[in-house]
């Protein structure tokens, strides 16, 4: 199996590249090359989504005899996995996702960023830079991510952006993974809901006239991914985010357009945002599981590339769950919403927000008084992410793990009445739910699934039924489990 | 090719070619009205219009036909 780095990568803290965690990830057995000659139609996507099957231990898969783009190679899957999110978070890969949901929860508020700065001449991802006759058809081993989207997307673009009109400011300065569709050998369009902080930028140039530069970065180290899906505060930056819930260093260049990017990035695309010029975009197979609709979407014109001596294209297959996307975004979309939870109603136990970027969400909760629970869900539908996102919540008492559906389908059937159902009409959501009336708005479902308190009367005449719980039990399951394995 | 599969017009721009050892083994197209790109070795259910699930052929081309996703902002008036 090919081995994709020198470097001495041992432990997770010793990463500072795509390659080092690929390297990693071999290591671990969680990364393979794909031995045959590929198709770019169907036969990546055929590859990645039957590899994505088990997202709990897919592994990350690398093409490079990929039909019509010798000596170009492409990797998926990087996050498509717990065991690979478990291993960049240097807990064993084998870690269930509630211990990982814990484990980013402690990080969370460390504010222990450490970014380094590389000189720009001797950054990696300037080791070839490319200002005149740009094809990005030549440079990325493209493929159709979804058969029937519209065009060849990049579908794990981290883009850097600056305010306009506040460029020198570092938090202000985003990075969100945008899909990006070809429209040219140096053209794209680009989709940004205005909410998010680069639709924001984009209207600020828009009504200033200021210009709008963006840096495109593909095939990163794989906390930026990770990161910059997370939502933070607009004035909160995504490279300090991912160094310190790493606890780790990360090394920053200035790309050609100003902008701050990671050194050791594979591929930096720079370009310009076109004011009032939009083009056709779609559809595209969204997360979901359905395709977003065709839409005008904004222009970027490429002015110049730089990238790594022999660069790997990082992409991603997303579409009908489960799929890379789910693994990327899930627990850093449980943790920003428990974070706002926990300070206003420390009663709550753990958040699962991970089917479908939070459409349908979990919460456990320490049940205080009668209602208790839908005060918490309401705030929860309040929060930055949950506003738009979460559509779907179900209120679980604490001793109810909210990433254990069995449990959470035992809450729903026995503690449920009708009466303990809200819907909330004409809400906020997301443009791509294919159940909206209309896109962008949205219901709010609420089932209260806790055991009632007082006042509330009913259910006190049948107390439930307290299995055996702890560690003495977790360890005879693992003893269980021994025996089992060395029965011959 | 001769016309776009989705939307059934004929500007199409040859954006680049795959070549295996100097021989062309596909072609990248792409359409200048519908903005629809597509690779000629893809299957007949993609590349063929009336092979294709017909809710993603186009009837229009004409971009006003389409919402905007993040619709342009008018220009503020300085002062």
């Amino acid at each position: 199996m090919n081995k994709l780095n020198d470097t001495n990568i041992d432990s997770v803290a010793s990463i500072g590249s795509l390659r080092d965690y690929l390297e990693f990830l071999r290591r671990n057995k969680q990364f393979i090359t794909w031995p045959e000659a590929v198709m770019p139609e169907p036969d990546i996507r055929n590859v990645i989504a039957a590899g994505g099957r088990d997202f709990m231990t897919q592994p990350a898969i690398l093409f490079d005899k990929i039909t019509g783009y010798p000596g170009k190679r492409m990797v998926a899957g990087v996050h498509g996995s717990f065991a690979n999110i478990a291993l960049l978070l240097g807990v064993p890969k084998q870690s269930s996702i509630k211990e990982m949901f814990y484990e980013m929860v402690r990080r969370w508020d460390s504010a222990n960023a450490d970014l380094r700065r590389v000189d720009p001449g001797s950054a990696p991802v300037h080791q070839n830079r490319i200002e005149e006759n740009i094809n990005l058809y030549d440079l990325l081993p493209l493929y159709r991510i979804n058969e029937y989207d519209g065009g060849f997307y990049l579908g794990k673009a981290n883009v850097v952006s600056r305010d306009p009109s506040d460029l020198e400011n570092f938090g202000k300065q985003n990075v969100g993974i945008n899909r990006i569709q070809l429209h040219s050998k140096d053209s794209f369009t680009l989709l940004s809901p205005p909410v998010h902080d680069l639709g924001r930028q984009m209207r600020i140039a828009d009504e200033t006239g200021l210009p709008l530069k963006i840096a495109v970065m593909l095939g990163n180290h794989p906390a930026m991914a990770l990161f910059a899906a997370t939502p933070i505060g607009y004035d909160e930056s995504e490279f300090e985010y991912a160094s310190a819930m790493m606890g780790a260093p990360m090394a920053l260049t200035e790309s050609g357009n100003g902008m701050d990017i990671l050194a050791e990035t594979e591929i930096v695309i720079e370009a310009d945002y076109q004011p009032g010029e939009y083009k056709i975009e779609g559809p595209f197979g969204e997360f979901p599981g359905s395709y977003s609709g065709v839409r005008r979407a904004p222009v970027f014109k490429v002015t110049a590339i730089s990238h790594r001596d022999d660069p790997i294209f990082e992409n991603i297959y997303i579409g009908r769950g489960w799929t890379e996307h789910d693994t990327l975004i899930g627990l850093n979309t449980c943790t920003p919403i428990y974070a706002v939870l926990k300070k206003e109603f420390p009663e709550v136990e753990a958040v699962n927000a991970m089917y479908q970027h939070g459409l349908t969400g979990i919460i456990s909760v320490h049940q205080r008084y009668g209602g208790f629970a839908k005060t918490v869900a309401m705030r929860a539908l309040s929060t930055p992410h949950g506003s738009m996102y979460l559509k779907n919540l179900i209120m679980v008492d604490a001793d109810v793990d909210p990433f254990n559906l069995t449990e959470v389908m035992w809450a729903l059937s026995v503690k449920t009445r009708s009466d303990d159902v809200i819907v909330v009409p004409g809400m906020t959501g997301i443009p791509v739910d294919p159940s909206s009336i209309v896109p962008g708005k949205s219901h709010k479902l609420i089932i209260d699934a806790t055991t009632h308190a007082a006042p509330d009367p009913i259910g006190v005449d049948s107390a439930m039924v307290e299995p055996p719980v702890g560690a003495d039990i977790d360890a005879l399951q693992r003893m269980v489990s021994q025996l089992q394995e060395a029965v011959e | 090719m001769s016309s776009c599969p989705r939307c059934d017009k004929s500007k199409l721009r040859l954006e680049h070619e795959g070549k295996e050892k100097g021989e062309v083994v596909w072609s990248i197209y792409y359409c200048e009205d519908c903005g629809y790109s597509f690779r000629d070795s893809e299957p007949d259910h993609i590349l063929v219009r009336d092979k294709r699930r017909q809710v993603f052929n186009l009837e229009s081309t004409n971009p006003e036909d389409y919402p905007f996703m993040m619709a342009p902002n008018p220009r503020k008036k300085s002062g």
